[in-house]
C-alpha cells in the first residue's frame, strides 16, 4: 500500500489525483504537476487530501505541516487538509486561536461509504466556514 | 486583413547564455524578477534574492510583503526548449507529504 494525494474543490469534488509514480508507503513526492494544478484551480480549490496507509486516526507529520504552510503561503489562502487512513479521515486546518495546524475532526468510515463521508464532511465544513 | 504581419511575431526577450528568468509565486500572485539571474544559481541564492525583491515590492505582479518568507519553497529549473527559447526558474511551494505511525507533529 502506497500513499497518494488528491486535490478537491470547496464542494468536495476531486479534481486531480497525483500519479503514484514515486509514491511510497511513507511518502508522496514533490510534484510540479500537482502544484500547477493547485495554482490553476486556486479560485475553486478547497484543499488537498492525502493518505497515511495504516489503521486508526492520524496526526499530520512535519513534512505534511510544512507543505500545508508552503502551499497556503503561495496561494494566499487557507485550505483543508484531510488525511485518509485505512479506517478514518482526519481533517486538519490552520487554527487561528492557537496559531498552528490542528485537527478539526475525525470521521470513522468503517461502517459507511468512504468517499460519501469525505464529500459530506467537506460540504459541511464549507457551509459552516470551518 | 493584417496590415503588418510583423506585428504577429511574438516578442521574446533575448537572454545572455547561461541566464534565466525567475518566476515567483507568493500570496496568490505571480511575477518575474525584473533582472535575469544565472541559471546555475543555487537554490539558497535564488530564495535570498526573491525574498529581498518581494519584501521590497520589486517584483511586478506581486505586492510588497515586508515579511515575505520562502521557507519550504523550492526551485524548478526548466532549460531552453522548443516552445520557450530561454531558461526559466520557478520558485514555488513544495508539495510532498509523508509520515509514519508515531512521527506525527500534530495531535491525533
Amino acid at each position: 500500500m502506497i500513499e497518494t494525494a488528491m486535490v478537491f474543490t470547496r464542494d468536495g469534488h476531486p479534481i486531480f489525483w497525483l500519479s503514484p509514480n514515486g509514491c511510497t508507503p511513507g511518502s508522496v513526492p514533490d510534484s510540479d504537476v500537482m502544484w500547477n494544478r493547485i495554482w490553476g484551480d486556486r479560485d475553486i480549490i478547497g484543499g488537498v487530501a492525502h493518505t497515511h496507509p495504516w489503521d486508526g486516526p492520524t496526526g499530520a507529520s512535519h513534512t505534511d505541516v510544512t507543505t500545508f504552510a508552503a502551499i497556503e503561503a503561495g496561494l494566499g489562502k487557507r485550505l483543508y487538509w484531510p488525511i485518509v487512513t485505512m479506517t478514518h479521515v482526519s481533517y486538519f486546518t490552520w487554527l487561528d486561536e492557537v496559531r498552528e495546524y490542528g485537527l478539526v475532526q475525525h470521521v470513522d468510515f468503517r461502517d459507511t461509504n468512504h468517499w460519501f463521508e469525505v464529500v459530506k464532511t467537506l460540504r459541511q465544513l464549507s457551509q459552516t466556514g470551518g | 486583413m493584417v496590415d503588418n504581419e510583423e506585428a504577429l511575431v511574438p516578442v521574446v526577450e533575448a537572454l545572455p547564455d547561461g541566464m534565466a528568468k525567475l518566476n515567483i509565486t507568493y500570496d496568490g500572485q505571480q511575477g518575474d524578477l525584473p533582472d535575469a539571474v544565472s541559471f546555475d544559481s543555487t537554490d539558497a541564492d535564488l530564495m535570498q534574492g526573491a525574498t529581498e525583491a518581494v519584501r521590497a515590492g520589486d517584483v511586478p505582479g506581486i505586492d510588497a510583503h515586508p515579511d515575505a518568507d520562502f521557507t519550504d519553497f523550492i526551485v524548478d529549473r526548466y532549460p531552453v526548449c522548443a516552445g520557450v527559447p530561454f531558461n526559466r526558474l520557478s520558485l514555488r511551494p513544495k508539495t510532498p507529504f509523508g509520515g509514519r505511525p508515531g512521527d506525527e507533529s500534530t495531535k491525533r
